[in-house]
């Protein structure tokens, strides 16, 4: 039996502001988890609670896997370093890096700049990196926010290969309702008004469709609907 | 570029054109402003003479020996006072202090330590290279330690080599560069000024000998060098700086 990971009783302020309030809610391990939510709702802060990079001031994380890799929407790359150097100084293997950068196409960028790529190119090496040294935990806070629809929908199938060929647990904070249907197997709503997760539940008849296959989806409405109402009545 | 080239040289050529045709017209005094082609022809002759290793060399040298001094201690320096709020308390009072103070105001007081040689021109130099190289290299280390790459650093545990080569000293390169321009500029400077007065040589020398033979033909020569070499060492870094990519 996999044990999920457990938010419990968390709670972070910035000062006096508080931003989580007795945060409570579990990730299924090997799943891919979406916390969706209007800005500034939190769910960055929770990913950042997760991957240790702040501590709450109190509340635990419970089962939280030793290896976790993060995947980061802001300055993503070192610009000064080539996508081969960028990948080389964040995995403990370099040598199996050629051959992961040919079997998913990317070797001739090796020695490209950050500057010299698109901005969905710059992601799919962020999300390849993440999944490099086969981390148990990934956290990927918002990666495609400015990636325009189609390349978005490739970064997608390409997120979901490497997905199905390392299974990590993976948690994905997103506003997009559509992108959270069609990556996730769980997602959590985070509300404004409560601060934190008012509901977890199930999507997975969406998962790893196509957009246009998710559209036809016969809960796909009713998800939209559920996902759409929450976040308009959290904006009041 | 050859654009950008093009309309540098050709301000120049137009200087050039002025100067020699108002000398020719007598509007300007040739005796205080010889026209560019008398002086630009002595600036070769003395590069191909005694002057070379007589005044030039003993002038680069001086600098070469102050940025040997300087630079390692200024980026030293610049990288722990940037990445250590303790020792930035302790080191960057005492510089921003002095800092703001002339360096050629305290000439004399390098003679005084270092007695009339050689030691004290280097000292003076190395000290007024050092400063700028310190500010730059202190403002990057703490603009890079605060950028959002930081969670990079943290979350895939970069370390050791990596950390300080790849992370660091590449991500700090430009702004390095920068400052080291502006420095290289300012001990050109300094070079001149403490070869003036307590100097059998050197270029700041042969510029304060000449002017003071009235040889005036010499005198422009020697700027016209001093400031060719400035122009080379400043594309150098330019290109440098172009070549390197920051934050």
């Amino acid at each position: 039996m996999k044990e999920n990971i457990v938010f419990k009783d968390i709670n972070f302020s910035f000062g006096e502001f508080s931003v989580l309030l007795n945060l409570n809610f579990s990730i299924k391990k090997g799943s891919i988890h979406s916390l969706v939510g209007i800005s500034g709702v939190g769910k960055s802060t929770a990913l950042r609670i997760l991957a240790n990079l702040i501590k709450p001031q109190s509340g635990e994380v419970i089962n939280r896997p030793e290896h976790v890799s993060f995947a980061f929407q802001r300055s993503p790359l070192f610009p000064w370093l080539t996508v081969l150097e960028n990948l080389t100084i964040c995995t403990k293997n370099p040598m199996e890096l050629t051959s992961i950068l040919k079997l998913f196409r990317l070797d001739e960028f090796l020695h490209s700049y950050p500057r010299e790529l698109s901005g969905g190119m710059v992601q799919k090496i962020n999300i390849l990196r993440s999944f490099l040294d086969n981390p148990e935990l990934i956290l990927m806070d918002e990666p495609f926010v400015h990636i325009d629809s189609i390349q978005k929908e490739e970064l997608h199938q390409f997120l979901l290969l490497l997905w199905n060929k390392f299974r990590p647990t993976i948690v994905y904070v997103t506003h997009d309702i559509d992108e959270a249907l069609l990556l996730s197997h769980e997602i959590s709503l985070f509300s404004l008004k409560n601060k934190g997760v008012i509901e977890t539940f199930d999507v997975v008849d969406c998962f790893n469709t196509t957009v246009l296959e998710l559209k036809y989806n016969s809960n796909y409405a009713g998800y939209f609907q559920k996902i759409y109402k929450h976040l308009k009545q959290d904006l009041i | 570029m050859m654009k950008k080239i093009f309309i540098s040289l050709l301000t120049i050529f137009l200087l050039i054109f002025f100067w020699e045709i108002f000398v020719f017209l007598k509007i300007i005094d040739g005796q205080f402003f010889p026209p560019p082609h008398l002086f630009v022809g002595r600036a070769i002759a003395l590069m191909t003479g005694d002057f070379l290793s007589q005044d030039l060399w003993p002038s680069l040298l001086r600098l070469i020996q102050a940025i040997m001094i300087s630079l390692p201690l200024g980026l030293l320096l610049g990288i722990l006072s940037g990445s250590s709020a303790l020792i930035d308390q302790i080191i960057n009072p005492v510089l921003a202090f002095t800092y703001p103070l002339p360096k050629v105001a305290i000439f004399p007081l390098m003679l005084l330590l270092f007695g009339i040689g050689d030691f004290s021109k280097v000292m003076l130099i190395s000290i007024g290279i050092f400063y700028l190289i310190y500010i730059n290299v202190r403002s990057s280390t703490q603009k890079l330690l605060q950028s959002p790459l930081m969670d990079i650093v943290s979350i895939y545990e970069i370390k050791g080599w990596n950390y300080y080569y790849h992370f660091l000293l590449k991500g700090i390169r430009r702004d390095f560069y920068i400052g080291l321009k502006s420095s290289l500029g300012y001990g050109l400077i300094l070079v001149v000024v403490s070869e003036l007065s307590v100097s059998r040589n050197g270029i700041g020398h042969f510029i304060w000998q000449s002017w003071d033979q009235f040889r005036v033909n010499d005198m422009y020569a020697g700027i016209f060098i001093l400031s060719f070499i400035g122009f080379l060492i400043s594309s150098f870094l330019d290109y440098l700086i172009e070549k390197s990519i920051s934050l």
